[in-house]
């Protein structure tokens, strides 16, 4: 599903990724874990090119990220984006949002772009919610939103970076919860996130980054249970 | 076209420049001052100079510039019959007159841009209202209210070229008269367009100048009051 | 001396056509500048090293020079080229062409307030960067520089005055051809700036009203 093969990203003289091997399998839910400045979100966003690579390869779905002919807008029609910040657009009503992209992108004719929405919101229990704008929204309510505009793209992976950060401890469950069934569903997830009992729970692999690099990687019980290196025991002996 | 455009024609092009220079300095020198005044007032206290004082500015906001200069132009001989006032005084008052109005509201912008924070703790030292501006409110005003001045300045060497409905001879005026007697418009206007360009590219590269220098934005009082002051430096 | 305004009755309707007039350009330039300016804003940030030169320069003398001598160098200086326009053509590209270097700028200022995550989700989504452009970026950013556009267009509206220079009936000239008529220069040219002022005033109501409508949608607090 997706292949990285000794991804190296520099942000002018700083080497934030030394050199990143990573395999995810379809339906595999992989969660990367790791302290700030580790790299983690980045890694991600150069998943769907949202960073450029500076060198190495990421194949996503058959497709080389780095090439010239590939064409960028296609992959990320497969490739579906949880971002911390919600990023709903705020000038359209919740349907619209979810919309917006099957139409211009896909196509889709309205009618049946409307209803698709419709259902997607009922899957995230916000079917109340069909013709409200983002302004009016809790954190929780526009990231649950912001999880059926991306599956509304029928994607065959969704990427996740830090989702439930930026929400009040008691709306994270809410969120967490949407995230669950769509692991449930054999979903194909990237997860970039802080919570480690989501992790525990949910993830067929757990990635402990730090400092650019990938540390440690198993399974959630090899990681929480028994982790090896010693950074990987300090960091979860802080969060945990 | 039986003359054309020649080098001799930049000496009376150049003796409109230094008209429009001269016009602009005097009017942008009387016309701040008069802003002061009137920035002061908007920001006074007495409810009284406000008044006026936004009525003053709010007409004059809120008109052509060709109105005002036209005003001045036809109203002071009838106000003041027998009494042959030169163009350039006209221009003068009219611009000054202009200058006060766009300049008082830079100020009172600026002022309400100086952190409410300073004028209670002027306030709760005991300073009166004269030492309070003197020393703590208008020395950080005048630092904020420079770029837009600045902008503003640009404005008034453009808007400055409305004075050749009257027929004085500044540079637009020089342009005209040039533009006839060679019969090559294209060449004496862009020529114009030239010497207006290099004066306000002028300005505002040292407007821009300033902004490195202290950091202050030139759109700075814009971001936070939008609707008041957008007008500022737009002129035309 | 004494001021009379019984003179200027007979024009009322004059007057009033032509503050129509003025105001019918103003509504031209705007829509043509305001089209021309969204070109040249993306000229000058996203194409080829040439054009964003082209689109840089153009914005960077439109501003820097006076609107006359730009009316002057198209009514008096394009028939040397065998372009010859009438007052109101003149006119209305003169004030197209110079709002649209003004409106650009405004569209940067617009634009650069959108918060960048709100373009990398539509670039997630699959949407190239026309859509995302034309459909996510745009009406957050006209909505941050609403004030900055209406105001332009009113100074736009004050600025229409010049073509009465080059003999266009708009309200600027009706008004000198009635004080030519009275020799009533104070009354009429007060009564003039009052329709001018009285339609500014109108046009800021509206245009509050249509941020109103337009943006129902905008949160005061963080969006």
């Amino acid at each position: 599903m997706i292949f990285v093969e000794d991804l190296h990203k520099t942000f002018g003289k700083l080497e934030v990724l030394k050199g990143i091997d990573c395999h995810v399998r379809e339906q595999e839910v992989v969660c990367v874990i790791g302290p700030s400045g580790s790299g983690k979100s980045t890694f991600l966003r150069c998943l769907n090119s949202l960073e450029t690579i500076t060198s190495g390869t990421v194949t996503v779905n058959g497709h080389r990220l780095n090439e010239s002919k590939t064409d960028i807008d296609l992959v990320r029609e497969q490739v579906g984006m949880v971002f911390q910040q919600f990023n709903l657009f705020p000038h359209m009503t919740v349907v619209d949002n979810i919309m917006l992209a099957p139409r211009k992108v896909l196509k889709v004719a309205k009618d049946q772009a409307r209803s698709n929405a419709v259902a997607l919101l009922a899957k995230v229990g916000l079917t109340d919610k069909t013709d409200t704008y983002p302004g009016s929204l809790s954190g929780g309510q526009m990231q649950r939103v912001a999880i059926a505009r991306a599956l509304a793209m029928d994607p065959k992976v969704m990427l996740f970076d830090e989702p439930t950060s930026a929400l009040d401890p008691e709306i994270v469950g809410e969120v967490l919860t949407v995230m669950k069934d769509l692991a449930r569903e054999s979903m194909t997830m990237v997860v970039v996130t802080h919570e480690m009992g989501f992790a525990r729970e949910v993830a067929d692999r757990v990635i402990f980054m730090d400092q650019g690099a990938i540390v440690e990687e198993g399974s959630p019980e090899q990681i929480f249970g028994s982790p090896q290196h010693a950074r990987t025991q300090e960091f979860l002996g802080k969060v945990l | 076209m039986i003359d054309g455009f020649g080098f001799q024609y930049l000496l009376p092009l150049g003796k409109g420049t230094l008209w429009t220079i001269a016009l602009c300095a005097t009017s942008g020198i009387l016309g701040s001052v008069l802003g002061l005044i009137l920035g002061l007032a908007e920001t006074s206290p007495s409810r009284v100079a406000r008044w006026l004082s936004s009525i003053y500015v709010n007409l004059i906001r809120g008109v052509p510039v060709l109105i005002i200069i036209f005003f001045i132009y036809f109203g002071v001989p009838l106000l003041f019959p027998g009494i042959d006032i030169p163009g350039f005084l006209t221009g003068v008052i009219a611009l000054t007159g202009f200058v006060g109005a766009y300049m008082a509201e830079i100020l009172r912008g600026s002022i309400e841009a100086v952190p409410k924070g300073q004028n209670e703790a002027a306030d709760a030292l005991g300073m009166g209202y004269f030492l309070k501006y003197r020393s703590v409110i208008m020395p950080q005003a005048m630092k904020i209210a420079v770029p837009p001045a600045i902008n503003f300045l640009i404005a008034l060497v453009k808007d400055s070229s409305l004075i050749t409905v009257i027929g004085f001879i500044e540079l637009t005026k020089a342009g005209s008269v040039v533009s006839n007697l060679t019969s090559d418009p294209i060449a004496t206007y862009l020529a114009v367009a030239v010497i207006y360009f290099v004066i306000c590219y002028g300005i505002s590269r040292l407007g821009r100048a300033y902004e490195t220098r202290t950091g202050i934005r030139s759109d700075a009082l814009r971001v936070q009051k939008p609707l008041r002051l957008a007008g500022i430096g737009k002129s035309k | 001396m004494t001021l009379y305004f019984g003179d200027l009755l007979p024009y009322s309707s004059l007057l009033l056509e032509s503050l129509w007039v003025s105001l019918y350009i103003t509504l031209v330039a705007m829509l043509a500048g305001g089209a021309l300016g969204v070109l040249l804003y993306q000229g000058k940030s996203k194409s080829s090293r040439l054009v964003k030169t082209i689109s840089s320069a153009y914005i960077e003398v439109v501003r820097n020079t006076p609107l006359l001598v730009q009316l002057y160098l198209i009514y008096f200086g394009l028939p040397q080229f065998g372009i010859n326009l009438n007052p109101l053509w003149a006119g209305l590209v003169a004030l197209t062409l110079n709002n649209a270097a003004y409106t650009a700028e405004i569209y940067r200022a617009g634009f650069e307030s959108v918060p960048r995550g709100l373009s990398e989700a539509g670039r997630a989504l699959g949407m190239p960067p026309s859509l995302v452009f034309r459909h996510v970026l745009f009406m957050p950013a006209i909505r941050n520089v609403f004030p900055a556009l209406t105001n332009q267009f009113i100074l736009l509206f004050l600025a229409s005055s010049i073509a009465s220079i080059i003999g266009l009936p708009e309200l600027m000239n009706t008004i000198l051809n009635i004080n030519s008529e009275t020799y009533r220069a104070i009354e009429i040219l007060t009564v003039g700036g009052f329709l001018y002022l009285g339609a500014s005033a109108l046009l800021t109501l509206g245009s509050r009203i249509a941020e109103a409508k337009l943006f129902r949608w905008a949160v005061k607090a963080s969006d």
